[in-house]
């Protein structure tokens, strides 16, 4: 391939040098890069492309050539507008700027993502948690604070997680999902709304739980925490058939495994919460605390935490 | 030094060490190549871009010119160069030049006075 790419840079040379050079450069190429490294012979190729084209116009004229005699035995003289770039220059230098540019958006595209991640998840934004018309307006399930999700939208997943079962779900997706699926939770374990979740609310999280239960059956299912998903408007009565499987609310239940927070709560991990599971939610909050300090951080909670386990 | 010789001067680097391989014998391009690694202890490299954007331009100006393939050369792509007169002369004139400039650097270095605070 390098050596493909060696002739490409040879055949964009002025073609003066090509007819010249180009077969001694490529031989040159063919005993050098074993020791001097293809790349490096790629490099000066371009930066002679870059040479001839910008520095060397012309072919120079041979040391001591005198003028030509016009027709009528004076002397002919070369202006410079003799010297203006040819048509087939400028053409070719344009190729060789485009071609350029798209190397360079090659590179950055393929190769600069790991750097260019962190810029471009800092420019996302989480939406605001916007209260259901449904919902009552002091349901703290769906207040979810603005440090929440500040923090959510640094923390994005860098694969997608392997037991997800929707193959196709991209980064974004896995964002919008811890939008959805924890910051609800958070937000209501978290009263104060600071960013994380003291040893007070861990203590009263088994009642910042039962708020979540719109319907009072004694579990909280992901279509009460679940924001966006279309079901807080709608709720499910107690007695009534469960949801069918295509419902947004159960597709929603596949996410609750994805994060550690949610793992932590629904022990038996059904998908629920339940009334026994809320009365133990203090102690399964207190599982996350990694370095013991009696609260919850952002890193402790957050998909991040779980991506990298 | 000839007046032909001291427009030439003072040459770059790459042109001074192309010059100074082909003073022993006529080389072809990895042949130069390689001399200017050995000359300079690795120290200095020249590419194939640089060396024939060179080469191109001192073939132009005189100073190289194309030899004919040796006989028994493996790669039929080779092609030798031959210092010519013009080319030992700048050449010479060049080494020259920079013996003064050692010389007057090696005298002042013995002479420096201490400057004042």
């Amino acid at each position: 391939m390098f050596r493909l790419l060696y002739r490409c840079l040879l055949r964009l040379h002025p073609r003066r040098f090509r007819e010249r050079f180009a077969e001694e450069m490529l031989c040159i190429f063919d005993e050098a890069a074993a020791s001097r490294g293809a790349p490096a012979l790629l490099g000066d190729s371009f930066l002679s492309l870059v040479r001839q084209w910008a520095f060397r116009p012309a072919w120079p004229a041979p040391a001591g050539a005198a003028a030509a005699p016009g027709s009528d035995g004076m002397p002919v003289f070369y202006t410079c507008g003799n010297s203006m770039p040819r048509p087939g220059a400028l053409l070719n230098g344009m190729i060789l700027s485009v071609a350029a540019f798209g190397v360079v958006s090659f590179a950055i595209g393929n190769w600069g993502r790991p750097q260019l991640r962190p810029l471009a998840m800092a420019g996302v934004r989480a939406r605001p948690a916007q209260a259901s018309s449904a919902t009552p307006v002091s349901s703290p399930g769906n207040q979810v604070s603005e440090a929440w999700t500040k923090l959510a939208s640094m923390f994005s997943a860098s694969t997608p997680p392997a037991d997800v079962s929707d193959a196709s779900r991209t980064r974004t997706s896995v964002l919008q999902a811890v939008e959805s699926e924890v910051l609800p939770v958070l937000g209501a374990l978290d009263a104060d709304h600071d960013g994380s979740i003291s040893a007070v609310e861990i203590a009263r999280a088994a009642s910042a739980l039962e708020a979540l239960d719109k319907n009072h059956d004694g579990k909280v299912t992901p279509g009460e925490w679940s924001k966006g998903a279309g079901s807080v408007s709608r709720s499910v009565a107690p007695g009534t058939e469960p949801l069918p499987a295509s419902h947004p609310a159960n597709r929603s239940a596949a996410c609750v495994h994805l994060f550690a927070v949610l793992i932590a709560l629904d022990a038996d991990l059904d998908g629920r919460i339940s009334a026994e599971e809320m009365r133990n939610a203090p102690a399964a909050l207190n599982t996350l605390d990694r370095n013991k300090d009696g609260m919850l951080s952002a890193a402790e909670v957050l998909p991040d935490a779980v991506c990298g386990q | 030094m000839k007046d032909d010789f001291r427009g030439f001067l003072p040459l770059s680097p790459a042109t001074l060490h192309i010059l100074l391989a082909l003073a022993g014998e006529d080389m072809h391009g990895y042949g130069i190549m390689q001399e200017v690694s050995r000359q300079s202890d690795g120290h200095y490299k020249l590419g194939p871009g640089t060396l024939y954007d060179n080469l191109q331009r001192l073939t132009g100006q005189g100073m190289v010119q194309d030899v004919e393939r040796r006989a028994g050369d493996d790669d039929p792509r080779r092609r030798y160069y031959r210092l010519t007169p013009l080319g030992r002369g700048v050449l010479m004139a060049e080494v020259t030049r920079l013996e003064g400039v050692i010389r007057d650097a090696r005298l002042r270095a013995q002479t420096a006075k201490p400057r004042r605070a």
